[in-house]
């Protein structure tokens, strides 16, 4: 009887323990078919990007990119993302990182109340964002123009699309 | 009968065979010592029979249940998830709709009205260098609209466009229209709100002049999963320019 009973419970632990099992992979399969569906899920998506170079009387104006950004999800995105520009397409190649001129920098910067997220890109709806360039931005713009010819802009964070790189078009200066 | 344990010092005999007395300490068996002794037999036996058949049958109703808890478990999620990836596979498609101030918009089961829009001089409103108010009052109506449960908000969001910055802006709520408690308790008196929440109620946008030209966006569209304010998968979108009218002057605390 005591055998019968040590087989029994043999057989329980291997029943409970596949069960785990199936379980473990049923979790795993349905958290990678989540995570895929955040990365296909439609977000903003560049429509167009251009450089246009500094004016020539103007000492502290290095330049600005300025991008046509589309919402194309059905929610709102409620901050304005920083651009990447880099030398190529590749996932992880050099880049520089330009942070937006947001509506409410300036009035941020006056009052204690940061007013960073009452700005947003509503779905459906295409905005017009200025990224302003510092010194070093130019500089190293200016290195990848001379190396390559082609520069590349994405959005970054999760909410821009994946793998999506834009050419940047150069203004040509204004003679 | 075969042989049997003396309940007394526990010597193995035939209880016929002896006459019903223990040749080793002399006990007389009884009726009911004997009847004890065989339902402790009988128990025994019965309980390992128990276990023996019974065993498998419990171990398949555990596995049932935990099998059908999964099933049910993966039956509900699966459902969402292809319905979640078919809306996120197409771009949002969004029928823009022109209005006018004063037009009355229907939402179904709501309606909704932009009464007039104006530059608020209110003393509760701190007067900060670079900052210019802009305040829009409504009127909504429909089906639950005094629900503090279900409301207009849970299917629309307004928000206002700056066209010359092209920059989009939300409605202030009270805590950051002002740090005074007194003062936010007036506002809130005043129905200042930053969601279509109320019957009657009162947008305010913080704006860089408000000389410029604005456009309010309301975006409308299903309730969807979550609990944030502009968490709603929006399908039409009505666009109101803005006209400045007298304003409306409130004297505050």
């Amino acid at each position: 009887m005591k055998q019968s009973g040590k087989k029994l419970r043999g057989i329980f632990s291997w029943i409970i323990g596949i069960l785990f099992f199936v379980e473990m992979v049923a979790v795993f399969v349905i958290s990678e078919w989540e995570g895929d569906l955040k990365r296909i899920e439609p977000k903003l998506r560049i429509e167009s990007a251009q450089w246009i170079p500094p004016q020539k009387n103007k000492t502290d104006d290095f330049g600005e990119i300025f991008i046509a950004v589309k919402n194309c999800s059905a929610k709102p995105k409620c901050y304005i993302p920083n651009l990447l520009f880099m030398n190529s397409d590749d996932q992880d190649a050099f880049g520089e990182t330009l942070i937006p001129n947001r509506y409410y920098d300036s009035l941020s910067a006056e009052s204690a109340v940061d007013y960073g997220n009452s700005e947003m890109i509503p779905p459906g709806v295409t905005v017009d964002v200025h990224y302003p360039l510092t010194e070093q931005d130019a500089r190293e713009l200016d290195a990848m123009i001379r190396a390559n010819d082609t520069v590349y802009v994405r959005l970054s964070g999760y909410i821009s699309e994946d793998k999506t790189y834009y050419k940047l078009q150069m203004q040509q200066e204004e003679e | 009968m075969g042989k049997q344990r003396c309940p007394q010092c526990g010597k193995k005999f035939d209880f016929e065979l002896s006459g019903w007395i223990c040749p080793e300490c002399g006990l007389v068996i009884l009726g009911s010592t004997e009847k004890k002794l065989f339902q402790k037999k009988n128990r025994k036996i019965e309980f390992d029979k128990y276990v023996k058949e019974k065993f498998f049958g419990t171990l398949i109703n555990c596995a049932l249940v935990f099998i059908l808890l999964l099933g049910i478990g993966i039956s509900v999620k699966i459902p969402n998830l292809v319905r979640e990836r078919r809306i996120a596979e197409k771009e949002a498609e969004i029928i823009k709709t022109s209005a006018e101030m004063g037009n009355v918009i229907s939402i179904a089961p709501y309606t909704l009205k932009f009464t007039q829009a104006f530059v608020p001089d209110w003393d509760i409103l701190p007067k900060l260098n670079g900052i210019h108010y802009l305040a829009v009052d409504f009127v909504t109506a429909g089906k639950n609209q005094e629900s503090v449960l279900k409301n207009l908000s849970d299917i629309a969001w307004v928000c206002l466009h700056d066209v010359g910055a092209d920059s989009y802006l939300v409605p202030q709520g009270v805590y950051h229209l002002t740090g005074s408690d007194a003062n936010q308790t007036e506002l809130r008196h005043m129905n200042v709100t930053s969601e279509l929440d109320k019957k009657e109620g009162t947008l305010i946008f913080i704006v860089q002049s408000p000389d410029r030209e604005y456009d309010l966006c309301v975006f409308t569209g299903n309730e969807s999963e979550g609990y944030g304010r502009y968490d709603i998968s929006v399908n039409e979108q009505y666009t109101i320019p803005i006209k400045l009218t007298d304003q409306r002057t409130v004297t505050g605390s």
